[in-house]
């Protein structure tokens, strides 16, 4: 009952700490603004990978880790500063908690492991650390997060009445999984119409782990991640999270109505290259406008995945440039296909000679999924302005 | 250095307006002199006797120089009549003219009257409305000869300014602390922006809350843990949106009493503070009302008899204050990007009926809706894109916020004498609650309760100095909840029908006076709690007595005792002690089944007040209280050291019962009651409030925290005065220590949330800076035959000027740079004419 009068007050809250915090506070360090001089982590991206016949590893670009997985995380660190494999702790929590409210808490002290750490070189502006290792394969039967005992946990998430198998504890479901990740024959064996249910069977019995990176100099970075089956199950039966693709990235010039392609600048090509804008060019009013797209999933087909995008910029052009963005941007929907959003360009700001970095990352979401594996792209993109 | 100087002109102000008056304690009359008893069978709140009768009068001096200029007309004066019927002071009320108000105040002081008598038998002192009519004898007119007309209160038609006569009554307090306020006080109190309720906050013993919430933090509890009553029964909710009003008009209310601790068996569930609201009957001396425009609202008030045996009052309120933030935003063109719509209103139907003098029926309506829409226009989406975000199943209108909540009460009172002796007061009231929350697609709920809630209380007057009262009190309501939200684990979806929640609670006390001076108040309690599933304690608990006399029902004993022994006129010291317990909250979701923990037991509490007043002038009266308060079984929401430390998975709960706290202080109450022309109080409370949880505990080298409202000075000045030609004008002064914080130790980056999550250090063991605000407010009123016509200035935190007090603190994304958010000045206008 109470709990009405909390929401009335907490929206009320929000809505005039919002109004009071946007007309009055300017701070110098924001989180989309990199300084350049210190290295810092913004994003991250995780990679299954599948051994070929020749024995090495290779990319899927799947962001999906399973039980017994080998994977590829690699970590973007921003801005200049010395990372070197050496001096990279990497530790995980492969038993993180949820409750209802959203709290998230590691079940024990994150323990140490040693990935394979390929060589560290600058990249994009910064560097990327990319560390290969293995998902523990027995993760979802240590995790305190999925209870033994399922009673009433299949019935809270209106799961079990469709699965033909009396499931009475968390071996049993994670059994039915994986008999149905490598069983034909079991597969077989299950009504058409129930099938439906595997993949929120697979979404119910599925977990977070935290990895931890410790660098000196640099405040210790976490990574969230989903362990689920849905890598391991057939794409006929479940639908498996890609990692985004940021395809190129088109700049053009005019109003921003109506386009006048005049720059093009394609991310399949060599990404430290220089884009040259003039800022002097520009035919309405003050400012300039400029459109980056695109960005897709190869996966279209995942209607309710949803696209955010954060954009960060070098200290040298923050506040020059900006994303055009709507003040609740990261709720938006992010139509699978592609996305434009305009770029404003402060002239008044700008002085020619100008240049720095921006980073374009984008990530997904799909609500209404449990325990959704996030997948991430970002590229970074020089940008210099000249007469 | 800037505080002292306040200090010093307030108590300068003070002394200067202090005028020396017959009695001490104020109490309220009905002007028609009719027995109505409150739910203790109480008579000393209400008047029951005769009226003063006037037998000498003395006619005013007339500058026959003002006849010239047509100056004629009524004069309306309070004259406080004392106990030998001499009248001590005089105030004007509706001023005529300056010379003439001169004239009558000279004049009304020579006035002789038969005192009030209260019961037939006792003298006492009264404030009675006067008019004083200076008026021109028509056959005389030539001669310029002037006559005079008088008019009792209780004859006086034209009386629409205060309705209620504040009566100086050595009335019998039998709390050790409460505070009781009036309305005509109240209502003018600078800060408030009329609204009586919120007065509560500038007493000794409650927090001050942050910006202009509601929030009653009382001596260092939640405000979850204090009771808001309305005429002997809960009051579902007491302010529109959190705090920005109160619920119930308080025009129609007739006083506030505040407990801050050491309450009688009377109230239960609750083991913080008791404020209670007490509405008032509606006027039967003719037909009045007002109508008046605030920068919230508009509202307007009726009342008037319907024969002899009836009275009815009404009101309504409607917020316009979000119909100007949406013409503000079309204005600037913030439409395109944001549609806002917060509104609320509420309304008040009372009808009195007293059949005759053994009984007295009250039947009242009172409901109160709020509603608010946030939704997201085009601008607001970055042009072509939508908001489809959150869940499919939750899509109803995903770029909308939306909530409302909506409440009525309806109910009958009855006040039945069965003898001389013996007196029942019952109070039933239906409750309908509907409530709906929609998030964006995110987060649904629709809430719909049920229920009913009664108060009965026995007084019999055994002998002259025993009594003895018993009371039964509780409430019933069923609860339908539907409520769909995303969590970590995708969507969940929650329905519960048919949720029953009841308390009953049962009292006895006993009111002995061993000698005249001395008051003892000795009282038990039993509450059962059906929603709960714990083991109740078969003794009141001072302490946490352990599981061997836990058993069985899921009820809580309470034995108070209460004593006031008067070492003279002028000297009273006072002592209570007692044990409290209320059903854990917030209430329903801290034992839900899914997002709570049905296992929770009841939340207890033991205080303990010592205490002494003294009346220094008839006026003036100082109160000084010391308490400690514990509580234990406190009910927290869990957190990362749970879940990180729990031994087994089993062991992790939603919410745990763990937590204990401990407050205490001394509060200081120096008061000067209205007179002729000022009122105003100083409260100061000297406090310390903390909380101890296993958290807490592996944290803190003492095992405590501080609460997170523990302020250790709490000053408030608070004055209003009158001036000539009708003007009035308030000021409210205060200062508090600044509220905790928990310092930052430490970041880590989140690069799944991408953002930088902070590690903090022990909770609450730093400060933000004092926190000092002045409010002001002007009044100006005009005064017409039967009629009046007001427009008032009330201005919030006008020492923004000087000093911007921290409210909250503002981090930037690294918490590398902290910004302080300081409420801005809050100007409010209204205008009112009252008839």
């Amino acid at each position: 009952m109470i709990f009405k009068k909390k929401l009335c007050f907490l929206t009320i809250l929000s809505l005039a700490t919002l109004a009071i915090v946007a007309c009055s506070v300017n701070f110098n360090e924001h989180y989309d603004r990199v300084e350049t001089s210190k290295i810092r982590p913004i994003s991250y991206q995780f990679n299954k990978l599948l051994s070929n016949e020749e024995g090495s590893w290779q990319i899927t670009n799947i962001a999906e880790t399973a039980p017994g997985d080998t994977v590829l995380l690699e970590v973007f660190f921003a801005g200049d500063g010395e990372i070197s494999r050496e001096n990279i702790k990497f530790s995980a929590c492969w038993n993180i908690y949820t409750d209802l409210y959203g709290n998230l808490a590691p079940r024990g002290e994150p323990k140490p492991f040693t990935p394979i750490i390929s060589k560290i070189e600058p990249d994009m502006g910064g560097k990327i650390v990319r560390a290969v290792f293995k998902i523990p394969d027995d993760i979802l039967e240590n995790s305190d997060a999925i209870p033994n005992d399922l009673s009433g946990f299949l019935e809270t998430y209106q799961i079990g009445d469709g699965i033909p198998y009396n499931l009475k504890t968390k071996t049993d479901a994670l059994n039915f999984l994986k008999n149905f990740s490598e069983n034909e024959l079991f597969r077989s064996q299950i009504p058409a119409e129930n099938i439906i249910k595997i993949d929120g069977l697979a979404q119910i019995f599925s977990c977070i782990y935290e990895i931890y990176l410790e660098i000196p100099g640099i405040p210790r970075t976490k990574i969230r991640h989903t362990a689920r089956y849905h890598g391991r199950l057939w794409p006929v039966y479940v639908r498996k999270n890609y990692n985004p693709v940021l395809s190129y990235l088109s700049f053009y010039q005019g109003n921003h109505k109506l386009y006048d392609d005049i720059k093009k600048f394609s991310l399949s090509g060599n990404k430290n290259t220089y884009v040259i804008i003039g800022i002097s060019e520009g035919w309405y009013g003050t400012d300039k406008f400029y459109t980056l797209k695109e960005a897709f999933s190869p996966n279209p087909e995942l209607t309710t995945e949803k696209y955010s995008l954060r954009v960060f910029y070098s200290d040298n052009l923050y506040g020059k440039i900006e994303l055009e963005d709507g003040i609740f941007l990261s709720i938006l929907d992010f139509p699978a296909g592609g996305y434009s959003q305009n770029i404003i360009i402060h002239r008044d700001k700008l002085k020619v000679g100008d240049k720095g970095w921006i980073w374009i990352m984008v990530y997904d979401e799909c609500y209404g999924v449990s325990n959704f594996p996030q997948g991430r792209s970002i590229v970074g993109v020089p940008i210099e302005f000249v007469e | 250095m800037k505080n002292k100087i306040f200090l010093f002109i307030f108590l300068f102000f003070f002394c200067v307006f202090a005028q020396e008056q017959d009695d001490d304690i104020e109490i309220i009359l009905d002007e028609d002199d009719e027995i109505i008893l409150d739910e203790d069978g109480e008579q000393e709140e209400q008047f029951s006797g005769k009226m003063p009768v006037q037998i000498e009068f003395v006619e005013a001096e007339y500058d026959s120089s003002l006849f010239a200029q047509g100056i004629f007309g009524d004069v309306v004066m309070n004259l406080l009549i004392s106990e030998n019927g001499d009248v001590d002071s005089v105030s004007i009320v509706e001023s005529l003219n300056e010379i003439l108000d001169e004239a009558a105040t000279v004049a009304a002081k020579k006035f002789k009257f038969q005192p009030a008598m209260l019961y037939d038998t006792i003298p006492v002192a009264v404030i009675v409305q006067y008019v004083y009519r200076f008026s021109i004898n028509e056959e005389l007119y030539e001669e310029e000869i002037i006559s005079y007309d008088t008019s009792a209160t209780n004859a006086v038609q034209s009386d629409f300014d205060n309705y209620e006569v504040v009566a100086y009554y050595k009335g019998e307090e039998k709390e050790v602390a409460r505070h009781k306020l009036t309305i005509s006080e109240m209502r003018k109190i600078p800060g408030l922006s009329g609204d009586a309720v919120k007065v509560v906050q500038a007493l000794p013993g409650v927090a001050r809350p942050a910006a202009t919430l509601g929030t009653v933090i009382v001596r260092g509890t939640s405000t979850n843990d204090s009771k808001f009553l309305l005429d002997g029964t809960d009051l579902f909710l007491l302010y529109h949106f959190g705090g920005m009003k109160s619920t119930y008009n308080s025009e129609a209310l007739e006083s506030i009493d505040f407990y801050p601790g050491g309450w009688n068996v009377k109230y239960g569930d609750a083991t913080g503070g008791v404020v209670e609201l007490k509405s008032r009957k509606p006027r039967t001396d003719g037909y009045h009302g007002y109508l008046e425009l605030s920068a919230l609202d508009m509202s307007f008030m009726a009342e008037g008899p319907i024969g002899e045996k009836w009275s009815v009052l009404g009101t309504a309120r409607r917020s316009h204050f979000g119909e100007i933030i949406k013409l503000a935003m079309k204005i600037s063109g913030a439409d395109n990007m944001v549609t806002l719509a917060p509104f609320y209103w509420d309304y008040v139907v009372r009808a009195d009926f007293a059949p005759n003098d053994r009984h007295q029926f009250t039947f009242s309506s009172f409901s109160s809706n709020d509603s608010l829409a946030v939704i997201l226009n085009e601008d607001a989406t970055g042009g072509s894109a939508s908001v489809t975000s959150g869940s499919a199943e939750l899509r109803e209108a995903t770029n909308t916020l939306t909530q409302r909540l909506f409440f009525s009460v309806n109910g009958i009172n009855w006040n039945f004498k069965i003898t001389d002796n013996l007196q029942n007061f019952l109070a039933f009231k239906t409750e309908n609650v509907y409530s709906s929350f929609g998030a964006m697609g995110f987060a649904r709920s629709l809430t719909e309760i049920n229920g009913f809630r009664y108060h009965d209380n026995l007084s019999w007057q055994i002998k002259d100095r025993t009594k003895i009262n018993f009371g039964l009190d509780g409430y019933l309501g069923v609860v339908d909840m539907e409520l769909d939200m995303i969590g970590y684990r995708g969507l969940i979806r929650h329905k519960r029908d048919d949720w029953v929640f009841s308390r009953t609670g049962v009292y006895a006390n006993f009111e002995i006076k061993p000698v005249e001076r001395w008051l003892i108040v000795p009282g038990i309690r039993y509450d059962y709690y059906s929603e709960l599933l714990h083991d109740g304690s078969i003794l009141p608990e001072f302490w946490d007595y352990g599981e061997k006399l836990h058993k069985g029902i899921s009820g809580e004993p309470s034995f108070r005792l209460s004593s006031r022994y008067a070492l003279n006129d002028k000297h009273l010291i006072k002592g209570a002690l007692g044990t409290y317990n209320q059903s854990p909250k917030p209430q329903g979701q801290v034992i839900d089944s899914l997002y709570g923990n049905p296992n929770l037991p009841t939340t207890n509490a033991a205080h303990y007040v010592l205490g002494y007043e003294w009346q220094i002038t008839d006026l003036i009266s100082l109160d000084v209280q010391g308490y400690v308060n514990r509580q234990w079984n406190i009910p927290r929401m869990a957190s990362y050291y749970d879940i990180t430390t729990a031994k087994t998975v089993d062991d992790i709960k939603m919410y745990y019962s763990d937590a204990i706290g401990r407050s205490r202080g001394i509060e200081i109450m120096l008061r000067h009651n209205q007179n002729d022309r000022f009122f105003g109080w100083i409260a100061y409370t000297l406090s310390k409030s903390e909380r101890k949880n296993p958290r807490i505990n592996a944290i803190s080298k003492s095992g405590w925290a501080n609460y997170a409202y523990d302020q250790t000075n709490n000053l408030q000045f608070l004055a209003s005065y009158k001036l000539p030609k009708n003007w009035e004008i308030g000021g409210r002064l205060r200062y508090t220590t600044g509220n905790p914080t928990t310092p930052i130790v430490g970041i880590e980056y989140d690069l799944t949330s991408n953002s930088v999550d902070r590690i903090g250090g022990v909770p609450n063991s730093e400060r933000m800076d004092p926190f000092f605000q002045f409010d002001f407010r002007a009044e100006k009123k005009w005064n017409y035959k039967k009629s009046n016509l007001a427009v008032y200035f009330d201005i919030q935190n006008l020492s923004y000027f000087i000093y911007k007090s921290p409210e909250f603190i503002l981090y930037n994304d690294f918490y590398t740079e902290r910004h302080i958010i300081s409420m801005p000045i809050i100007p409010s206008l209204g205008v009112r004419y009252d008839f």
